[in-house]
């Protein structure tokens, strides 16, 4: 049996199912929530804020037992080592500005390939971490990801890690958790609706007011992001338009439309230009948020300055806990890249061991 | 109505039938009402801190209620036997997918706890992987993690079952839950 049908056939013998429940439970139901309603809250305090970063998978970090360290630094062997920041040249444009000059130039770009099944492919790097009782496990990884995705969310996955590093584990058990049992790659394909939501480009508008309404009322989660589409509806809007970006190969004209929107991020801060981590000339926008639960990130969103093409996103942790040289809680210097992509390929193809090349949309 | 109540009761009407459903399918009758129940006390208790999107956070926490409800095996026969049951309504072969469901459930058994609620998450409540990571306690990377494992050996276990009928304890299997 195929791992694509095991759940397949879990779900087949699902022994509740919600709309074969009769109304007893329904009416048993009303009755509780009237008696709920009359019993005390407890009112809001002042909690220490949750050490849960947006989109990093950090669940915890706890006693470090050992460091791996993964990229080229000078940091002690003590210090789990993220990936480096990227050099950003600033050159004082205004964000929204940039933002608008990237759709013009996105409006005359070449449309992406076309075909049954939207493919992309990724680098990506992520801290995967696990938890136990008070047992905790981290583990750095950078992957390649490849994503066949058809219009019913069927399709396939392929995941090839570059390197991975345990950064500490309390005991065996949360480190399996963040460990891959069986080698490198790893090849799943996924029943409809199982591998991803797929996002019906033909009814979003070109227009920006109303796509801009069409992104904050989604709440789907697209392009297998940690972070929900909650919080107000200006990062609404930037989840959802990226996450399609790193699933989908969208048309021109909605590209240029979401790159509109995209530009009445409040608080959107140019970088200025970079050479992303695949080499690429890049210019870059950021925002500071804490919406996608925990300690304040910085998400950096990162365009081909000649055709507004989406290359990729970075989070980076931006506040340090505690007085020492590094975060108390992470071990890690401040700032720290906790998670990023950059996207290498996206397209339409026929099959679904079908690949674009290139290094671009 | 207060802005809470208003916010918790549109909260219970639109996932009170999905939470007693993810209780049923891994607690007897009562203890899914008493696990639905506590479930939205907490919810209500702590609603300044629900999320917009609340469904994750209540399967959690019911996963709490379910892990602090008795652990006799009579519930987790309960368990066996709906599968099955389940099996005979939507199968059209009898026969086979009785002995199929048998089969799948005492490989399900077999897994690690974490495993094994990984994929009953996404097969059973049709959780997300983001969703389902969050109701999990881990983050999605670390989900996804969790669930390509409990896949291959769900699969490999399915194989290698020597005989349909070689049922696992069921109550020792399930007691990490």
């Amino acid at each position: 049996m195929s791992q694509y049908d095991v759940l397949d056939a879990l779900a087949a013998v699902n022994p509740v199912r919600v709309d074969e429940l009769d109304g007893s439970v329904k009416q048993r139901g009303e009755t509780l929530c009237d008696e709920i309603l009359r019993q005390p809250r407890v009112e809001r305090r002042q909690m220490p804020r949750r050490l849960v970063l947006a989109g990093a998978g950090f669940v915890a970090a706890g006693v470090l037992a050992a460091t791996v360290v993964v990229w080229p630094t000078d940091a002690e062997p003590a210090v789990a080592a993220t990936p480096p920041m990227l050099a950003y040249r600033p050159d004082g444009a205004p964000a929204a500005e940039v933002l608008q000059d990237l759709a013009r130039r996105a409006e005359r770009a070449p449309a992406p390939a076309v075909g049954r099944l939207h493919y992309v492919r990724m680098q990506s790097f992520y801290l995967d971490t696990a938890s136990s009782g008070g047992d905790r496990a981290s583990a750095l990884r950078i992957v390649r990801e490849e994503r066949w995705l058809a219009p019913d969310g069927s399709g396939r996955a392929v995941d090839t890690d570059g390197s991975a590093q345990i950064v500490n584990a309390d005991n065996a058990e949360t480190m399996s958790a963040v460990t891959y049992p069986d080698g490198a790659r790893r090849d799943e394909r996924y029943g409809p609706g199982r591998l991803s939501a797929v996002a019906d480009l033909s009814s979003m508008s070109t227009d920006p007011r109303p796509l801009a309404g069409q992104l904050a009322g989604n709440r789907t989660s697209f392009g297998w992001s940690d972070t929900a589409p909650n919080g107000p509806d200006w990062y609404r809007r930037v989840v959802v338009a990226t996450g399609i970006a790193k699933q989908q190969a969208v048309p021109p004209a909605l590209w240029a439309a979401m790159l509109r929107v995209l530009a009445t991020t409040p608080g959107l801060t140019s970088q200025g230009t970079v050479t992303d981590r695949e080499g690429r000339r890049a210019v870059a926008v950021s925002f500071d948020s804490t919406h996608g639960g925990g300690r304040p990130s910085r998400t950096v969103l990162l365009f081909s300055p000649d055709t507004g093409a989406f290359l990729g996103e970075e989070h980076i942790l931006i506040t340090k806990l505690g007085d020492g040289p590094y975060d108390a809680y992470l071990k890690t210097r401040i700032p720290a890249v906790t998670t990023y992509h950059s996207l290498l390929a996206a397209g339409g193809v026929a099959t679904d061991d079908e690949r674009l090349t290139g290094a671009g949309k | 109505m207060s802005d809470a109540a208003g916010r918790f009761t549109a909260a219970f009407q639109r996932h009170h039938l999905q939470v007693y459903a993810y209780a049923l399918r891994r607690v007897d009758e009562a203890s899914a009402h008493d696990v639905v129940a506590e479930t939205f006390l907490a919810a209500w208790r702590h609603i300044d801190r629900l999320p917009e999107d609340p469904l994750p956070w209540l399967y959690r926490t019911a996963g709490y209620c379910v892990a602090n409800q008795g652990r006799g095996s009579r519930r987790q026969a309960r368990l066996a036997g709906r599968m099955v049951a389940a099996a005979e309504v939507t199968a059209p072969d009898h026969a086979d997918t009785v002995v199929e469901a048998s089969r799948l459930h005492a490989a399900l058994a077999e897994l690690n706890a974490a495993d094994r609620e990984a994929l009953l998450l996404v097969a059973w409540e049709g959780l997300d992987h983001r969703a389902a990571a969050f109701a999990a306690g881990c983050s999605a990377a670390t989900f996804r993690v969790r669930l390509y494992r409990a896949r291959r050996r769900l699969a490999r276990l399915l194989r290698e079952a020597p005989s349909p009928h070689a049922r696992l304890p069921l109550a020792a299997s399930f007691e990490e839950m």
